[in-house]
């Protein structure tokens, strides 16, 4: 980290590859919209090069870059809240191929279309709790609401996340048999 | 009495079946969001290429400028919809950038793609290009702002000196090749390529500059009204008319004498000159094509501009292309990818709904795209029988579409 804050080039890149793609889910999972979590994973990069001489070595490089990745997140969602867009034609290389299929095949849906159901706020919620770990503490600081507020979220987020599982299996949809959709 | 009991029991059974296949599919699903982030299964794809090489050149920048936005090799090249952050960012781009607001000093490039050198020396986006010091593109394109409502793009190939008669000049000498200058309102300093100045007198205008096998340089109007100055006379061009200026230097250093005269050829008529200050330097019969900008330049500066996020400039390039070039594949194509842009970016539904609407009346390989374009463009409006009519009609051409499921879910909806 001192050779990327000293500007080091190899360095530099090094870090943006090694974080690259790990943002890069945090803001699908934050964002939903494909195109929006690539701004936002650029900005994050951005941020990470730039702040590199603020690390200070008290957590896991992973874990300091998750917490920018958020604050980025949450501030590229505030300021896109206007101007809501659809998802559905940008083609999303992490939600494809052998990458997607091989953890949540036994998923009637992919992982992430289920969050796709929640409201944004809810969505990030779940999403800090579930894909972060954060605690409800956290994630009320995080969003800079009230911890009730938080666990309410939570609560219904996951209650909508069910409903859809439910009606999935309803449907008969089960691991690698979504195409029956 | 028993056989109502008995379905009683069958019903808890199921329903308990399916509250345990839903416990055991939650707890999967969360499990794998918990996995999600760490998955670590393969090598960058090339979005992840495009935007480390984005934020490592945007770090290097100084803070105040502007991100700028890649592409991020998405599957719709032609029809890539960026986020409206975008909009926001090309925007502040515009006005923030270090250039603006402070004409004839530092020429910052905004956007560079390919090969650019200043005086040998390759540059990235942001560095200046200094007075008297020699800018080459020798492929792709580079565009920097002479004054705070014009930029300056420069083609492949060419080769152009920024005047070095003072710190604060606002002048060109285009070597070779070909450049554009086009300028958001009209502006009352000119900017001078060789001996003439050129502004805007009337709102947004552009003219592309070619250097001719003669050194003279052509300047074809596009768009606008512009006046070319020199220190004895003044003339003022319309789109489509050619203005031929006076030759400039060849070799860094070396200037031509100073312009006697500026020839004005109509393209629909080379032989006859228009101007009343005109002494045509050479027999305008021969010269090259008045209109030297080809459709798939155009096309190609457009998607240029839309990848450095300044989307009414590339709304204008693709309206200029439609002009040019109307029955060209490149302007066909130009309406979808204008659609997208205004639905998007300019937040223009309805001039969307017309875009997309241009191109479905003869067809071709984006219907698909239009259609789902012409969708989300009634959805934004709220017309939602229009949406579902839209709807219906993608579903029934395409009915395997990616994700027709959501469609259909949404189809549901409205109906």
């Amino acid at each position: 980290m001192a050779l990327v804050a000293q500007g080091n080039p190899e360095a530099r890149e090094y870090l943006a590859f090694r974080l690259c793609e790990r943002v890069r889910r945090i803001q699908r999972g934050l964002l939903g919209n494909v195109q929006d979590a690539d701004d936002a994973a650029q900005e994050t990069l951005i941020e990470i090069l730039r702040g590199a001489a603020s690390f200070r070595g008290d957590s896991s490089l992973e874990r300091w870059a998750d917490r920018i990745a958020v604050r980025t997140g949450l501030r590229v969602r505030q300021r896109q809240r206007r101007y809501p867009r659809d998802n559905d034609v940008e083609p999303d290389d992490l939600a494809t191929g052998t990458h997607e299929s091989t953890l949540d095949d036994a998923l009637p849906r992919p992982l992430l279309e289920y969050l796709d159901v929640l409201p944004p706020k809810e969505r990030q919620a779940l999403f800090l709790r579930h894909g972060l770990e954060y605690s409800a503490q956290e994630i009320a600081q995080t969003m800079g609401v009230a911890l009730s507020t938080t666990k309410y979220r939570l609560v219904a987020a996951l209650r909508r996340v069910r409903k859809s599982i439910r009606r999935d299996i309803g449907l008969g949809l089960k691991g690698g048999n979504r195409d029956a959709s | 009495m028993h056989r109502e009991r008995a379905n009683w029991r069958l019903w808890l059974e199921q329903r308990r079946k399916v509250a345990e296949l839903t416990d055991a599919t939650e707890a999967r699903w969360r499990r794998g969001l918990a996995d999600y982030v760490d998955r670590d299964d393969r090598g960058p794809t090339d979005a992840t290429r495009a935007i480390v090489r984005a934020a490592l050149s945007a770090a290097a920048e100084p803070r105040s400028s502007t991100v700028t936005k890649t592409d991020r090799g998405n599957a719709r090249p032609i029809l890539a919809v960026a986020a409206s952050c975008i909009a926001a960012a090309g925007l502040a781009l515009w006005l923030t950038h270090p250039s603006a607001g402070r004409d004839g000093e530092d020429w910052h490039t905004s956007f560079i793609a390919g090969g650019v050198a200043i005086d040998g020396k390759t540059i990235r986006e942001g560095d200046v290009w200094l007075p008297a010091s020699t800018l080459v593109v020798t492929d792709g394109h580079a565009c920097v702002h002479p004054r705070a409502q014009a930029v300056l793009c420069l083609d492949g190939g060419s080769e152009s000196r920024r005047d070095a008669s003072s710190p604060t000049a606002t002048g060109i000498e285009l070597i070779r090749g070909r450049a554009s200058l086009d300028w958001r309102r009209a502006d009352d300093a000119p900017i001078r390529v060789g001996k003439v100045g050129i502004r805007s007198t009337q709102g947004a205008a552009s003219v592309a500059l070619e250097v001719r096998s003669d050194r003279t340089v052509s300047a074809t109007v596009i768009e606008g009204v512009i006046e070319f100055t020199t220190a004895t006379a003044a003339w003022t061009a319309t789109a489509g008319e050619v203005v031929l200026l006076p030759g400039v230097a060849t070799t860094v250093g070396r200037v031509e004498p100073p312009p006697s005269a500026v020839a004005v050829v109509p393209p629909s008529d080379v032989s006859t000159a228009l101007s009343p200050m005109e002494v045509p330097t050479e027999d305008p019969s021969e010269s090259t094509p008045p209109v030297t900008v080809t459709a798939g330049e155009l096309l190609g500066r457009a998607r240029a501009l839309r990848h450095a996020g300044r989307w009414k400039d590339a709304a204008q390039v693709y309206r200029r292309l439609q002009r040019m070039y109307p029955t060209s594949n490149e302007a066909r194509v130009a309406w979808v990818s204008l659609g997208d842009l205004q639905l998007d970016q300019l937040h223009d539904a309805q001039g969307a709904i017309e875009s997309y609407s241009r191109y479905l009346a003869r067809g071709g390989a984006l219907e698909a795209e239009a259609r789902y374009g012409l969708v989300l463009a009634y959805r934004t409006l709220g017309e939602e029988d229009r949406e579902r009519v839209e709807l219906e009609r993608l579903l029934d051409r395409f009915p395997d579409r990616d994700r027709a499921w959501r469609l259909r879910q949404r189809l549901r909806d409205l109906r």
